[in-house]
């Protein structure tokens, strides 16, 4: 029973005591009235959690400090009866997320559908688990709150921090490769001219070299140079040595954010990891490969011991950026290698505006329109900068 | 946020309708009118669209100013406290829809409101009351039932805030209703709307009543403010004008041997109190002392069934008149009955005066109260012996010997008026013209009856009725001003004459004063006692008949005066006022006799059902019987025969469900513009694409009426193409068919049920 419950209970008895003193009718009524509400409430929202099922979907992947939106669908296998103000809460306690999700769905019909979204905040990367789920409703008068508690295990990961860089760092890299050698070495795609080579068929014919195919008579087509983006090999070194753990955090975030940044700049990119378990990533662009890496990096276990040393794979024309938690150790990596420390994020970091413009639809528990499509009741990231963030 | 705005206007509607209950309830109309104005007014204040709602420290100091303005009022004019708190309530309420509200302000809203109309139930009972209570519960029911959802949002929003950044704190989010919700929503209101009241008539039926009365003190309402034109005395010094209220005082309903009694011609005196003693000093009739002492009067505790107040008489049955009277407002403890009670059946502590044959409660009782009373016509002597048998322990009035003198049955009734002796020398001389001489000193005399008549007659013939009467100078007598000067009055001075001319010769005489009930209202079987029928009225005392009754008021001004109001206006009241009995009768009066009744009912209805159940049952066996023995068929047979109806009852079952689901598909489809046979071809021919839509709102999306097929498929597609993929196929087929002139051929029925079977596994609910 909830406050509002016994503070009903109370006025009950109140219209019921004086209703026995004044002996008048419509008081006997009206505390008539009040006990028929604690009956109707109880047997009404009794019914309201019956066959009620829940789906919990949750998404793929999280990132710490960004809002990550659980999706809940609400199956109510009532034939008769809808079920309204039903409030969601996950019940156990995960310290990788700031406080319980709750969701609110106002409305699922008998025999519907309803869906609902909780926005979760995550405090560290890693695995969050969920289990239960409370589904719980006070309507239709507030008095008696009845709740059932599904088990349901499901399973998330969440990513390292990851902050907007400053692309003085990216170019910085690029500039590594003045000549764009790379530019040459393959064909295809690009605009400058590479070569010549017989028709084939399925080549268009923009791009057949009339005045050469005329002179020997046999049609033969251009071949144009393919652009190669950047190749950048990010290095993150958390061996095991007096490791601050704040600082090995840092370092971690910050090589999430230069994959992410570097992804964003359309940079082929790859991971490896030395002192802790977690496969070697070789430079490609990618959204899958981007989100391996971050989702390895999310799942990266400090402390471990027996940890093989890094095996840095042979890729050539490669820039080499090493990333310590606290002193550079040169012995990391190729003798090229750009050495940042944890705290070098501070200097490349964007910072964030204090507060962000209110989003419509970020904080939103839940879709009660059935009309609407499923895109409008999920979680926006309304802003452009919060767009580049998003892994 | 329609919801939120609706939520708004609920709760001042709650608020507003409350307010004017209230007025209603407690005759404040003027306080209500004010106070509903401004509560009007904060929704343009603080509701608007530039609404700003008004400081806390300002709302507090207005509350404090009203509290102390109110409880001087309470002092000094000496108000009901229930009043009071009522207007503390109320004022209290319109403060508070000034102020900035939270849930719990929003709470506190609803809760004062309900405040105000538990205040408002006990002071009145009126039947507009009653409509307004019945609005009022279902607006704060839809109230109440919003604010859930909204306690639900908010709580969910409060939650998703706190765990937020600080600096990333979500905007709240609102709460869009579509139609489907709004109408399930209505639905289970009105729902969980019935069953609370079928279950409060329940509880309403079962709780005993009678119980605790009073034990908090006395909360009712002061119903001396309502006029009823009674009083159980008469002022003769006044002068003044009569009461011509139309305010029903109550309805009664006569009977005799179960046979309703009544008509428009016909009128019955009610009576109240019979007064017995003239003081010339104060010029006032009252009861003397011989029956107001306690120790005369009886109390009979409640019953449940009748209490005779006789014990061995016998009386004519043709005689005996039943009335069933709801009394709205008892004036003065008084109970009304038509000639002299016999018997009476009331859930309330009976006061009973043998001496005077009157009737009242023992505590006053503020409410409407209901009674049935039975009467005998007549008040004979053998009567009077029955009282005094059934109540022993009252000396009888006729004792010669023992006790004061004022307590003597010869003296009582009887003394001469102290009037002046124009009046006795009037009287003499008007019996003498007749030829008949009385001893004043003489007990009773054969000639009584026809002195009686003499006097009523001269009075109704020779005197004019009128209710506006000059005062009267303190030291003059009032009825000899009445019979020699003025020669005009109204009823209670042509009684005082009679008495008075009566008592000057030694006839024992009395006045009575009651009601004149003349209106009889057809539709409800019951006449109508208002307070303009409030009369008064001689009853004499005839040594062989017992107590008889002479109305010595001019008939023809009587009948003017008691005549009801016709005309459409009349009728319309007429329909109201029944409407407004059945009201007082049926739920303001309802006590332990009638929850006694209506159990014994249930308990009779019940046997009853139970038993033609039995009946029923007992008659299908014998058929049954009957037809095994008739149609031997045997247990193969009758497997059959129950096969066969299963089957046909299957069939009509099914059958009715596919014309039904084609119906509604038409109608969905908006088939209207084509012929008949085509709209059935059509909806027998598209019904997989029916069956998609319902697949489709199955898993919780639903076509806008006024989204063309495609576009909501391709939407669908768009947005979940694992799901929704095969519905673009459907639809295209759907178009087909619909549009394009084809039919469902084999060929795209196999194509119809292979995308409609893939939907249907996509969609497949998955359980937790």
């Amino acid at each position: 029973m909830r406050l509002g419950g016994f503070f009903y209970i109370a006025i009950a008895l109140a219209i019921g005591l004086a209703a026995l003193n004044s002996q008048a009718n419509l008081l006997f009524w009206t505390f008539g009235l009040m006990l028929a509400g604690i009956i109707v409430s109880g047997v009404v929202s009794g019914f309201m959690v019956l066959n009620l099922k829940i789906r919990r979907i949750t998404p793929e992947h999280g990132a710490v400090d960004q809002p990550m939106t659980l999706h809940y669908e609400l199956i109510n296998d009532k034939r008769m009866l809808p079920c309204f103000s039903l409030v969601l809460e996950e019940l156990d306690h995960n310290d990788r997320l700031r406080g319980r999700p709750h969701a609110f769905c106002l409305h699922v019909g008998p025999g519907a559908i309803g869906r609902a979204d909780a926005v979760a905040w995550p405090l560290k990367r890693g695995e969050v688990r969920f289990q239960r789920i409370r589904i719980g409703t006070s309507f239709p008068f507030g008095i008696l709150r009845k709740c059932v508690i599904v088990d349901q295990p499901s399973r998330t990961v969440v990513y390292p921090k990851i902050h907007p860089l400053d692309r003085r760092l990216l170019t910085r890299l690029h500039a590594r490769d003045p000549d764009g050698s790379r530019a040459t070495h393959d064909t295809g795609g690009g605009e400058e001219f590479f070569g010549l080579r017989e028709y084939r068929d399925g080549d268009s014919l923009r791009f057949v070299h009339w005045r050469h195919s005329a002179r020997i008579g046999q049609l033969v087509s251009r071949e144009m140079t393919r652009l190669s983006p950047p190749r950048v090999m990010v290095v993150l070194d958390v061996r095991n040595r007096p490791l601050d753990d704040d600082q090995a955090e840092q370092a971690i975030s910050f090589a999430a954010s230069l994959l992410n940044s570097a992804y964003r700049a359309n940079d082929e990119v790859g991971l490896v990891v030395a002192g802790a378990r977690c496969p070697s990533f070789r430079p490609q662009h990618s959204r899958w490969h981007q989100m391996r890496m971050l989702q390895a990096l999310g799942e990266l276990k400090l402390g471990e011991t027996d940890v093989p040393p890094p095996a840095l794979p042979a890729v050539r024309d490669v820039r080499w950026i090493v990333i310590h938690p606290e002193q550079v150790d040169p012995t990391l990596g190729p003798r090229q290698a750009i050495h940042l420390t944890a705290d070098d994020l501070e200097r490349y970091r964007i910072a964030e505006p204090t507060t962000d413009p209110p989003t419509e639809t970020a904080g939103r528990p839940a879709t009660v329109d059935e009309h609407q499509p499923e895109s409008t009741n999920a979680a926006h990231v309304g802003d452009e900068r919060k767009e580049a963030v998003t892994p | 946020m329609k919801l939120l705005r609706l939520f708004r206007k609920l709760v001042y509607a709650q608020v507003l309708v409350g307010t004017v209950a209230y007025g209603v309830a407690a005759s404040e109309i003027p306080l209500a009118i004010i106070a509903a104005a401004l509560a009007l007014l904060s929704w343009v204040v603080v509701e608007g669209p530039q609404g700003r709602p008004l400081p806390r420290w300002f709302i507090n100091l207005g509350l404090l100013a009203v509290m102390v303005y109110l409880i001087h009022v309470h002092v000094t004019l000496n108000r009901p406290e229930l009043v009071s708190l009522g207007q503390f309530v109320l004022l209290i309420q319109v403060f508070k829809l000034y102020e900035r509200k939270a849930n719990r302000d929003w709470g506190q809203l609803i809760v004062l409101s309900l405040m105000l109309m538990v205040c408002a139930s006990i002071l009145s009972a009126d039947v507009i009351f009653g409509v307004l209570l019945v609005v009022y519960l279902a607006t704060a029911l839809l109230a109440i039932l919003v604010f859930q959802i909204k306690l639900g949002h908010d709580q969910v929003n409060e939650a998703n805030r706190r765990q937020a950044p600080p600096d990333r704190q979500p905007a709240p989010a609102g709460l869009p209703a579509t139609a489907r919700y709004q109408r399930q929503f209505n639905q289970l209101a009105a729902g969980t709307g019935i069953a609370a009241i079928l279950l409060s008539t329940i509880f309403f039926l079962l709780i005993p009543r009678g119980q605790g009365s009073g034990v908090l003190g006395d909360w009712n309402g002061d119903t001396s403010r309502k006029v009823s034109g009674y009083n159980d005395e008469i002022n003769l010094s006044g002068g003044g004008r009569m009461s011509t209220s139309d305010v029903p005082v109550m309805n009664v309903a006569f009977s005799q041997n179960g046979n309703p009694v009544g008509s428009g011609g016909q009128f019955f005196l009610l009576r109240g109190t019979a007064l017995d003693r003239y003081d010339a000093e104060t010029q006032r009739w009252t009861r003397g002392d011989r029956v107001t002492r306690t120790d005369r009067a009886v109390d009979i505790p409640r019953g449940e069934d009748f209490t005779q107040l006789h014990e061995g008489h016998e009386p004519d049955p043709r005689f005996v008149l039943t009335q069933a009277i709801t009394l709205r407002a008892q004036p003065r403890n008084a109970l009304f009955a038509a000639f002299s009670p016999l018997s009476v059946k009331i859930d309330r502590d009976v006061r009973f005066s043998p001496d005077d044959q009157s009737l009242g409660t023992r505590d006053s009782v503020k409410s409407s109260i209901q009674y049935v009373v039975e009467s005998s016509q007549e008040a004979n002597p053998e009567l009077i012996d029955a009282y005094r048998r059934r109540w022993q322990r009252v000396e009888p009035l006729d004792t010669r010997s023992g006790g004061p003198p004022t307590l003597r049955w010869e003296s009582y009734a009887r003394r001469p008026l102290p009037v002046s002796d124009r009046v006795v020398e009037f009287t003499q001389q008007l019996l003498a013209d007749r030829d008949i001489t009385r001893d004043p000193q003489a007990t009773s005399s054969p000639d009584d009856r026809y002195i009686a008549d003499i006097i009523a007659r001269y009075l109704q013939t020779r005197l004019n009725y009128s209710l506006d009467i000059p005062p009267v100078d303190r030291h003059r007598d009032p009825i000899d001003a009445f019979l020699f000067e003025y020669q005009r009055g109204h009823c209670e001075f042509f009684a005082s004459a009679m008495c008075a001319m009566l008592r000057s010769v030694g006839v024992r005489s009395r006045v009575v004063t009651g009601f004149r009930a003349t209106e009889y209202n057809a539709m409800g079987g019951y006449y109508v006692v208002r307070a303009r029928n409030a009369h008064a009225w001689v009853e004499v005392w005839l040594e062989d008949e017992g107590w008889a009754t002479y109305d010595p008021s001019p008939p023809v001004e009587l009948d003017n005066l008691h005549q009801p109001e016709g005309g459409i206006f009349a009728t319309l009241r007429d329909l109201y006022e029944y409407i407004e009995f059945q009201w007082i009768r049926n739920i303001v009066t309802y006590d332990s006799t009638q929850q006694q009744t209506v159990m014994t009912r249930l308990n009779d209805r019940v046997s009853a059902l139970t038993e033609s159940v039995t009946v029923f049952i007992d008659s299908i066996q014998q058929r049954v019987q009957a037809f095994y023995r008739n149609w031997l068929v045997g247990v193969t047979g009758y497997l059959m025969l129950v096969g066969l109806l299963l089957t046909v009852g299957a069939g009509g079952y099914m059958l009715l469900g596919n014309l039904s689901r084609q119906r509604r598909f038409m109608r969905r489809l908006k088939l209207d513009s084509v012929g008949r046979r085509e709209k059935r071809r059509l909806a027998r021919e598209l019904d997989f694409y029916f069956k998609a839509l319902q697949l489709i709102e199955t898993s919780g999306r639903f076509r806008p009426a006024q989204k063309p097929p495609g576009q909501f498929a391709a939407e669908l597609a768009d947005d979940d193409p694992e799901r929704y993929q095969p519905l673009v196929p459907l639809t295209d087929l759907f178009y087909e068919i619909r549009f394009g002139g084809r039919e469902l051929d084999t060929a795209r029925r196999e194509t119809a049920e292979q995308h409609l079977n893939s939907l249907r596994e996509r969609l497949l609910p998955v359980a937790a």
